[in-house]
C-alpha cells in the first residue's frame, strides 16, 4: 500500500472500546491534558458489557463498611489469588468513583434513600456488609448514561464501527493500532503515543447461546495483545453464571436469576428445582444453600443438567411460585422505581407469556464474565511500555471468582486509573517510529481476504461455529487435561490449515461480518489456546476453575497465578509465579468463606 | 422433529456499491419456540446468506443498536417475535451503511427508545 493512500489519524492516548472501563479511562486522560480517541467497533456508547450490567456495583459507602473490609470479601471470594495490590486500589478508589459518576448525572445517576445518601441493597453472596449501589435494574445504562454525558461535556473525541485489527508496537513500545472502517471499508492506521485496551473480555468465544455478554466482546483483542507481545495472567478464570435459558425470555438474562439467591425475603420462599422438582443445593453446599458463591451454584446447575435432571432447554429451576405476591411485586416491580412500570421486569415477563408467580423459571449455566486477560502493574500498564489495559481486557483483579457487583466497580475505577496514568505517560513520551513494514503487513491480511484468491474453501464463520462449541464441550465449566489437549490441537490446527484455506465468500467492504470474522478468527483462536493453556497448568480445582481429574483445591501449590506470554519464535511460554500479597496473608483466611448475616 | 418454517422479507441495499435503489429479499429460516426477529436475521447471516448486514450488541433489549423497521414501525429487533411475512427494513433518518445497518453517530442519542430508556 503507498502511504498516498494511507490513511493516517494520531493521537496521544488510543482508548479501545467505549464501555464503561474505556469511557472512564478517555475522560481521565482527556482531564489529564491528554489528546484522547476512543475506538469502538460498534456504535458508540452502547457496546460492550456494560449495559448488560443489571443491578449491583458495589463500594464501601455504607456506614458499616470500609475499603478494607470490601478488600478482604474480595481477596477471599476470589480464593486468594487475587493480585491484592490491585484488589487494594480498586476497593479504596470505588467510593470516590461512583460519587463522581454520580455527579456527572446531576447527582441522579444511582438511586439515594430519603437521607440522599446512595441506597444500599445487599449483594451477592461472598459479600460481608450491604454496599451494592444501583439503579434499579438499570444500573449498566444509567452508568453509561452518566459517562456519555460527561463526555459531551468535555467533548472527548471518538469513532464508531472502528474494528481494530492489530496493535503497532516498535522496539517494546506502543506506536498505536490498525483499523478497519466498517462505515467505509478502508483501513485507517491510528498513531499513539499510548493505548488502553478497554474492549471487555472474552465470554464470546463461547457460544452465543451459551454466554451472556456483549456481541463485542469476542476474545479478539487478548489474542492480539498476547500476539504483539503482552503477557496474560489468570487465563484459566472464566466465570460461568446461572442464567435464564427460556426463548421466549430476552430481556432477563443474569440478574433475576442470581437476585433472589441474595434478597433475604425471596430467599426464604424461593427454590432451586431440577426437572425431577427435587431441591438439590444441599447436596452441593448444605450450609449456604443458593447463597453459595457464583462459582459453585453454576457447577450444581451444570450438574444436574449433565446428570439428566435438567430441564427442556439445559437448565433447572428457580421456583418463586410460593414467593408472596406482594414480596414479588416489590421486588421485580416497584424496586426499579417507576409508575405504571412498562419495563419492569413482571411487565415484561407477563408480555411474553410467562407468570413469574405461577411458573418456575428455566435457570442454566452461561459463560459470562472472564477473569483473566493483560498482565498490569498498578498504574495498568502491561508489560509492553506505553499499552495500558482496563476493565476486563485487564486479568488478575478478581482472582479465581469473581464476587457479584464487582465487576461495575472494577472496570470504572481502575478504567480511570489507566486514563490518568496513560496521559501521565504520554506527557513525557514522544511517537515512537512509524512501523511502515508491519503496518503493510496487517493491510496485507486483511484485504487478501476479499481478493478471493482461494476460490473454494469453508467460510471463516464455519470455523468460528466450531471453535465456540469446542470452547463449551472441552474448555468449559467442568475441564480435563484429555480434552483440554485436544482442544490445543483443534485451535492449533485451525489456525495453521483451516483458516489458511478458508474463503470469504461475501463481497461488500461494508459491514461485512464474514470479513470481520475472518479477520478476528486468528487472534480468537489464540485466546482459546490461551484458555486452554492456562486451564492445562493449573492441576488442581479453584474458584471459576473445575478440573475433574484434580478435583481439590491445592493450597500448597497453588496460591500462584499462571502468566502466559509468546516466545520469540511464536510459541506460547507459561511461569507461575506466587501470589502477590500486600495485607491479607491466604494462609490465615483461606478456609474461610464469608457467611451472608442477613 | 419440527419442520415448520416462516417466510419474510429483508430490505437490502449496498450504497459503498452505488446500489441507489433498495430491494427486498426473501428469506425462509426455521421456527423455533421463541425465536425473535433478531434470532432469524442472525440464523440467515450464519446459515444462509453470510453478506446479510445487520447489527446488534447485547440481544436483552438494552443497548438499542439492533432497531429496525418492521412492517412500517421501529422496534427492537431482539424483543419482537419473528412472524411470517414479516417485512424488515432498517430505521429510518440514519444514513444506510448496508441493508439493515445504519450509522447511528451523535442521533442515537435523541432517538425515540433513548427518550424513554429510564422512564420506568
Amino acid at each position: 500500500m503507498s502511504s498516498k493512500t494511507l490513511h493516517i489519524v494520531e493521537a496521544d492516548v488510543i482508548v479501545v472500546g467505549s464501555g464503561g472501563a474505556g469511557s472512564e479511562a478517555a475522560i481521565h486522560a482527556k482531564q489529564n491534558g491528554a489528546k484522547v480517541l476512543i475506538l469502538d467497533r460498534g456504535t458508540f456508547g452502547r457496546s460492550g458489557a456494560t449495559i448488560t450490567a443489571g443491578h449491583t456495583c458495589t463500594a464501601a459507602v455504607g456506614d458499616d463498611d470500609t475499603p478494607e473490609l470490601h478488600f478482604r470479601d474480595t481477596v477471599i471470594g476470589g480464593y486468594c489469588i487475587a493480585d491484592q495490590r490491585l484488589v487494594e486500589l480498586y476497593a479504596r478508589e470505588a467510593p470516590e468513583c461512583l460519587y463522581e459518576l454520580d455527579g456527572w448525572g446531576d447527582g441522579k445517576t444511582l438511586r439515594k434513600n430519603e437521607n440522599g445518601k446512595f441506597d444500599l441493597v445487599w449483594p451477592p453472596g461472598g459479600h460481608s456488609r450491604k454496599r451494592s449501589v444501583h439503579y434499579g435494574f438499570l444500573t449498566g445504562p444509567r452508568i453509561l448514561w452518566a459517562l456519555r454525558r460527561e463526555i459531551d461535556r468535555k467533548r472527548v473525541p471518538w469513532m464508531e464501527n472502528i474494528l481494530v485489527t492489530s496493535l503497532l508496537v516498535e522496539g517494546g513500545r506502543v506506536a498505536g493500532v490498525t483499523g478497519l472502517d466498517w462505515k467505509t471499508g478502508k483501513f485507517i492506521v491510528f498513531k499513539s503515543k499510548a493505548v488502553i485496551l478497554a474492549a471487555g473480555g472474552f465470554a464470546g468465544l463461547w457460544p452465543s447461546r451459551l454466554n451472556t455478554t456483549a456481541v463485542e466482546c469476542a476474545g479478539d483483542v487478548h489474542g492480539m495483545a498476547f500476539e504483539a507481545g503482552a503477557e496474560m495472567v489468570d487465563m484459566e478464570f472464566v466465570q460461568f453464571i446461572p442464567a435464564q435459558v427460556d426463548p421466549r425470555i430476552t430481556h432477563i438474562n443474569v440478574t433475576l436469576t442470581n437476585f433472589p439467591a441474595w434478597r433475604p425475603n425471596i430467599r426464604e420462599h424461593g427454590k432451586f428445582l431440577n426437572a425431577e422438582g427435587m431441591e438439590f443445593m444441599g447436596k452441593y453446599d448444605d450450609a449456604r444453600r443458593w447463597n453459595t458463591t457464583r462459582d459453585i451454584l453454576a457447577l450444581a446447575i451444570y450438574n444436574e443438567v449433565t446428570a439428566g435432571r435438567g430441564s427442556p432447554h439445559g437448565g433447572c429451576y428457580i421456583d418463586l411460585t410460593s414467593v408472596p405476591k406482594d414480596v414479588i411485586d416489590y421486588e421485580f416491580n416497584k424496586f426499579q422505581g417507576g409508575k405504571s412500570i412498562p419495563k419492569s421486569y413482571l411487565r415484561r415477563c407477563e408480555s411474553v407469556g410467562f407468570d413469574l408467580s405461577r411458573e418456575p423459571m428455566e435457570t442454566g449455566v452461561k459463560a459470562h464474565f472472564t477473569g483473566g486477560g493483560l498482565r498490569t502493574s498498578v498504574d495498568m500498564m502491561s508489560t509492553i511500555e506505553g499499552l495500558y489495559a482496563a476493565g476486563e481486557t485487564q486479568g488478575g483483579v478478581h482472582g479465581a471468582n469473581r464476587l457479584g457487583g464487582n465487576a461495575l466497580t472494577h472496570v470504572l475505577t481502575l478504567g480511570r486509573v489507566a486514563g490518568r496514568e496513560a496521559a501521565a505517560f504520554a506527557s513525557k513520551t514522544s511517537h515512537v517510529s512509524f512501523p511502515k513494514k508491519k503496518v503493510d503487513a496487517e493491510h496485507r491480511r486483511i484485504v487478501r481476504w476479499m481478493e478471493n484468491k482461494n476460490k473454494t474453501g469453508e467460510s471463516p464463520v464455519r470455523i468460528r461455529q466450531r471453535m465456540q462449541e469446542i470452547m463449551w464441550q472441552k474448555v468449559g465449566i467442568l475441564r480435563n487435561e484429555k480434552d483440554l489437549k485436544a482442544a490445543l490441537d483443534w485451535f492449533a490446527e485451525a489456525k495453521n490449515e483451516r483458516l489458511q484455506k478458508a474463503r470469504v465468500g461475501s463481497s461488500p467492504r461494508t459491514f461485512n461480518l464474514e470479513w470481520a470474522t475472518a479477520i478476528i478468527l486468528p487472534h480468537q483462536l489464540d485466546t482459546c489456546m490461551l484458555v486452554a493453556r492456562a486451564a492445562l497448568e493449573r492441576t488442581e480445582s479453584r474458584g471459576n476453575h473445575h478440573r475433574d481429574d484434580c478435583q481439590a483445591i491445592d493450597n500448597e501449590h497453588w496460591l500462584k497465578n499462571v502468566y502466559l506470554w509468546r516466545t520469540g519464535t511464536g510459541s506460547v511460554s507459561s511461569r507461575t509465579e506466587p501470589v502477590h500479597v500486600t495485607t491479607v496473608d491466604p494462609k490465615g483466611v483461606i478456609d474461610e468463606r464469608p457467611d451472608i448475616t442477613v | 422433529m419440527n419442520d415448520r418454517t416462516l417466510r419474510f422479507k429483508v430490505y437490502r441495499r449496498d450504497p459503498g456499491a452505488r446500489e441507489t435503489e433498495g430491494r427486498f429479499q426473501e428469506y425462509t429460516v426455521p421456527w423455533w419456540e421463541g425465536i425473535k426477529l433478531l434470532d432469524g436475521l442472525r440464523y440467515i447471516q450464519e446459515e444462509v446468506d453470510y453478506s446479510l448486514a445487520v447489527r446488534w450488541s447485547c440481544r436483552i433489549e438494552d443497548c438499542r443498536t439492533c432497531q429496525m423497521r418492521v412492517n412500517g414501525k421501529v422496534v427492537l429487533s431482539c424483543q419482537v417475535p419473528l412472524e411470517d411475512n414479516m417485512v424488515v427494513e432498517p430505521v429510518p433518518r440514519y444514513r444506510l451503511i448496508r441493508d439493515l445497518v445504519v450509522e447511528f453517530g451523535e442521533k442515537m442519542e435523541s432517538s425515540e427508545y433513548a427518550k424513554n430508556e429510564f422512564e420506568i
